[in-house]
């Protein structure tokens, strides 16, 4: 019994220590604290298989809250979307160049102080492709976030008041499109 | 005049004579402290094998009368003492056999009695499930506020939002339902609309001990029962008139951030408790006042809270006895839902800024124990308990109320049907009725048979086995019963080590709150569900005890308990306006183990506990884990007393949760929501106990939070900072 109870002093001498130290290394950490981040998400779009050059008319990220199903134009969404603000964000916005061409990946950051985004679930993000010269009609998707490059689901994203979502990366390979949801 | 007792006390609860006449000879003596030879008033003598004892006078004299002759084992116990029993003692008839006995203090409880396992007293080495124990010491060295600060340490327990949660059991469900059982000195003690327990209307001063019941344990206790058992036992009523005065201070420190800073005051809370009892013969009464004004370190989240509570208790001669307690709440405050955002952590969002809660609850409850035969002991038990709660928002015209009573009576006998056997059986009767604008009108309650054996199969080994048959309505839109069985075994192979493996069934009846809550609070609506069905469980545990001779004890357990039709709180936003509803949602199993080590080593000079738990509660439906449960729970905590001072300190560490309600934080209802970390918790403390001839004067230091660590408990609530805290009592 003897032996048993020096043991012991022995186990809480090191309980004790054990939890002193954590106490002190959780203590050194303040825990929680204000966020200084912005409200968006960011990511990189990974290219592969360019086509001719005369094919690469314009390139331009597309965020929807919804997947369009219906067989509007995609100029007759757009248009919608200035009288709903936030239903579908344009990156970067009409009137200014699109993403920069024939390079092997270009990084994006999308924020809700820089454009139309809101705090709200978008389900599709896709990567649009303007093919030829009719600025209305020569659009077609070339790449979506998704989880899986297989079938290339659209996955969403949930953008968070001051959270800056990283790592929302598209793998575009222009010899495997993705479904086209628009006329 | 002095009152004949039987005119002073309602006769309700007294349901059989509680005398009988016995003849034979008599035990008597007097137990002191060893240390000096005082008298320990209060001390519990029982006769072994026998349904008699009694409780030892102000000089700590006792006697036992109308013994039958024969050779019996004595027990003499008191909390803060080491359990003594005294075997070959001689009763003849017309004699009185005189036993002195000294107890030495022993600050761990190695033989310490509880209640709540089989309901009757037992040594806790007796016992074959895990049960914690909390006493009024602690309680008061750590300043705690409310019950739940103090159910913080006990080991296997964490504490979200106000609600327990025992070894995984429960995570959070926004005020409606509770997976554990809370009674008051044996009473079930839940209130009839939402089901949850509201430790604020017990004063703390007032708690003697809280034993803490860890499994399902529905086969005695029924509905709630699921996750364990919170019984509160109020302080006895002392021998010598006792006056009691508690006045505490509190200032909260400054946030950590300028950000979060929204008031130029300091922000203080403080509270008074008075309480005196005195006896008349063989009448004891006990009365208590307190407050407590908080002004809280979150904006609207201010509290003023007034307790009063009334205690009587009338022994008769052959150790039967009726108390009644009566106690009474009135407090209202603002409502503190969430945050507004992580960077404004301590104001809640605007439209929450005038939110506020009343509550009056009020509850009379009576025990009378009486001795029928000399093995036959019966208990009969019940509760008033009455809820009036009501909120208000910028929303609502006018305030949400609810109002609710609950009737509970109970009669347990026990039976010592010979050296091997003891017979544990009773009968249970509910009713409930519920007017409430968020639930509507309701009546219910329900009716429950229970009994078990605990067989002594050899001096090593003990078998228990029983059931509880329920028959529910409320909460359920089809009425239905359940059938729960139960089986322990405790072997103990050597003096100090014991081995137990237990099993019971669960089973938690929904509230009326989940089943029917109609209502819209701030940006989200809820919905009934006539549907809801209640949840059932099994649960497994095996674990060992073993003393570490007069250093203090060691406890393992390994836990299992497997769940259906688990009740949570869904969110469905497909209609656009989110919508909460409880379901039957989950298939769910929670696996873990416990170990725990009190020690007093240095002659009780210093006191220690730790304690860890590890839980892996696995939603089986999902395959995710399930909300609000951490895995690792870790409490360790250390008290030095070199008279008159003492000082010491705790820690408390909790995993990260892992799974919170993310549906709230996707659709944007509450910002930030997903910002939680792992919870380290550092209190000191440093006091002294004066005595000045006859009184004695308590003050004690407590800095809580003392590195400011920032966490939460629950989704978006900041718990308090770091907090200063005064207390002064005198004891007279």
């Amino acid at each position: 019994m003897a032996r048993l109870a020096s043991h012991s002093k022995r186990w809480l001498a090191r309980a004790l220590f054990v939890a002193a130290a954590a106490a002190f290394v959780g203590g050194c950490n303040e825990g929680l604290g204000p966020i200084y981040e912005e409200t968006g998400f960011e990511g990189v779009i990974h290219y592969s298989n360019w086509p001719p050059l005369d094919q690469v008319w314009e390139l331009r990220l597309l965020v929807f809250d919804n997947v369009p199903s219906d067989s509007s134009s995609l100029l007759q969404l757009l248009l919608a979307s200035v009288t709903d603000p936030g239903h579908i964000v344009l990156y970067p916005a009409l009137g200014t160049p699109g993403l920069p061409k024939l390079v092997d990946a270009t990084s994006y950051k999308l924020t809700t102080s820089g454009s139309t985004l809101q705090v709200r679930r978008y389900n599709y993000v896709v990567l649009a492709w303007r093919y030829g010269p009719n600025l209305f009609a020569d659009w077609r998707p070339a790449g979506v976030f998704t989880y899986n490059q297989t079938t290339l689901e659209p996955a969403p994203v949930n953008v968070r008041n001051r959270r800056l979502l990283e790592n929302i990366d598209i793998f575009v390979d222009f010899t495997r499109l993705p479904p086209k949801p628009w006329q | 005049m002095a009152m004949r007792p039987k005119q002073c006390w309602p006769l309700l609860l007294i349901l059989l004579s509680p005398e009988l006449l016995l003849a034979g000879g008599s035990i008597a003596g007097r137990i002191t402290a060893k240390e000096d030879t005082s008298g320990l008033a209060g001390a519990t003598v029982v006769i072994q094998g026998m349904a008699r004892g009694t409780t030892a006078g102000a000089d700590g004299r006792y006697r036992i009368e109308d013994v039958p002759p024969g050779n019996y084992a004595v027990a003499f116990s008191l909390v803060g003492y080491r359990r003594d029993v005294r075997y070959g003692i001689q009763v003849e008839d017309g004699k009185e056999t005189v036993i002195n006995v000294m107890l030495t203090q022993a600050p761990v409880q190695t033989e310490q009695v509880v209640v709540t396992a089989n309901k009757r007293e037992q040594s806790l080495q007796d016992v074959p499930i895990s049960i914690s124990i909390m006493d009024a010491t602690q309680i008061q060295e750590r300043n705690s506020l409310t019950i739940e600060d103090a159910l913080r340490y006990v080991p296997g327990v964490n504490i979200t939002g106000g609600q327990v949660n025992i070894r995984g059991s429960s995570g959070y469900s926004r005020g409606a339902g509770s997976r554990v059982l809370m009674l008051l000195d044996g009473v079930p003690f839940i209130t009839g609309d939402t089901g949850e327990l509201n430790f604020e209307s017990i004063p703390v001063g007032q708690i003697d001990r809280i034993e803490v019941l860890k499994g399902a344990s529905s086969a005695l206790y029924g509905s709630n029962a699921l996750g364990g058992v919170i019984n509160i036992i109020t302080k006895p009523i002392p021998e010598t008139p006792e006056t009691y005065v508690r006045a505490y201070g509190g200032l909260y420190n400054k946030p950590s951030y300028p950000e979060w800073a929204w008031s130029t005051k300091n922000r203080f809370y403080n509270g008074q408790a008075v309480s005196h009892s005195a006896r008349a013969g063989n009448l004891g009464v006990a009365v208590s006042f307190s407050r407590l004004l908080n002004d809280a370190y979150r904006q609207n989240d201010y509290l003023r809270r007034y307790n009063f509570f009334l205690k009587m208790r009338e022994d008769y001669a052959n150790a039967g006895a009726l108390t009644m307690n009566f106690g009474l709440l009135y407090q209202y405050g603002g409502q503190f839902v969430y945050w507004r955002n992580l960077d404004s952590a301590l104001i809640p969002p605007v439209l929450q800024k005038t939110d506020n809660v009343k509550s009056i609850r009020y509850f009379t409850s009576g025990q009378y124990n009486g001795v029928i035969s000399q093995n036959f002991l019966l208990s009969t038990r019940g509760i008033w308990y009455h809820n009036d709660w009501g909120y208000e928002t910028i929303n609502a015209i006018g305030r949400t109320e609810s109002v609710s009573d609950e009737f509970d009576l109970e009669s347990t006998g026990t039976l010592l049907l010979n050296d091997q056997h003891t017979m544990t059986f009773g009968l249970e009767a509910r009713y409930d009725l519920v007017n409430a604008d968020l639930f509507g009108l309701h009546r219910g309650g329900g009716l429950a048979l229970y009994a078990q054996d605990e067989f002594r199969i050899s001096k090593l080994l003990t078998l228990t086995a029983g059931a509880r048959f329920d028959f529910q309505s409320l909460g359920l839109t089809k009425p239905s019963g359940q059938l729960n069985p139960k089986a322990a075994l405790l072997f103990a192979p050597a003096a100090g080590t014991t081995v137990r493996a237990s099993f019971g069934r669960g089973f938690r009846v929904p509230s009326v709150a989940e089943a029917f809550t109609t209502a819209a609070v701030s940006n989200l609506a809820a919905v009934p569900n006539k549907d809801l069905k209640p949840e059932r469980s099994y649960s497994y545990e095996v674990g060992i005890s073993q003393t570490l001779g007069s250093l203090g004890t060691f406890d393992a357990a390994a836990f299992q308990s497997d769940y259906w039709d688990l009740i949570e709180v869904g969110l469905d936003a497909s209609s656009g306006v989110p919508i909460v509803q409880w379901r039957n949602v989950t298939r769910a199993r929670v696996q873990g183990y416990e170990t725990s080590l009190k020690l007093s080593p240095f002659g009780g000079a210093v006191f220690c506990n730790v304690s860890y738990t590890y839980v892996y509660p696995h939603d089986l439906t999902t395959d995710d884990i399930l909300k609000y449960r951490p895995r690792h729970v870790f409490y360790a905590d250390a008290t030095v007393r070199l008279k008159p001072l003492f000082f010491g300190g705790d820690y408390r560490y909790i995993s990260r949760v892992e799974n919170i309600d993310m549906e709230l934080v996707n659709l944007g209802i509450i910002p930030d929501g997903d910002q939680r970390t792992p919870i380290h918790v550092v209190n000191f403390r440093v006091g002294a106990d004066v005595d000045l001839g006859g009184t004695t004067l308590t003050a004690t230091f407590n800095v809580n939070n003392v590195f400011q660590y920032n966490y939460v408990e629950l989704i978006a609530n900041m718990a308090p900072p770091r907090t200063y805290v005064f207390s002064l009592e005198a004891k007279i």
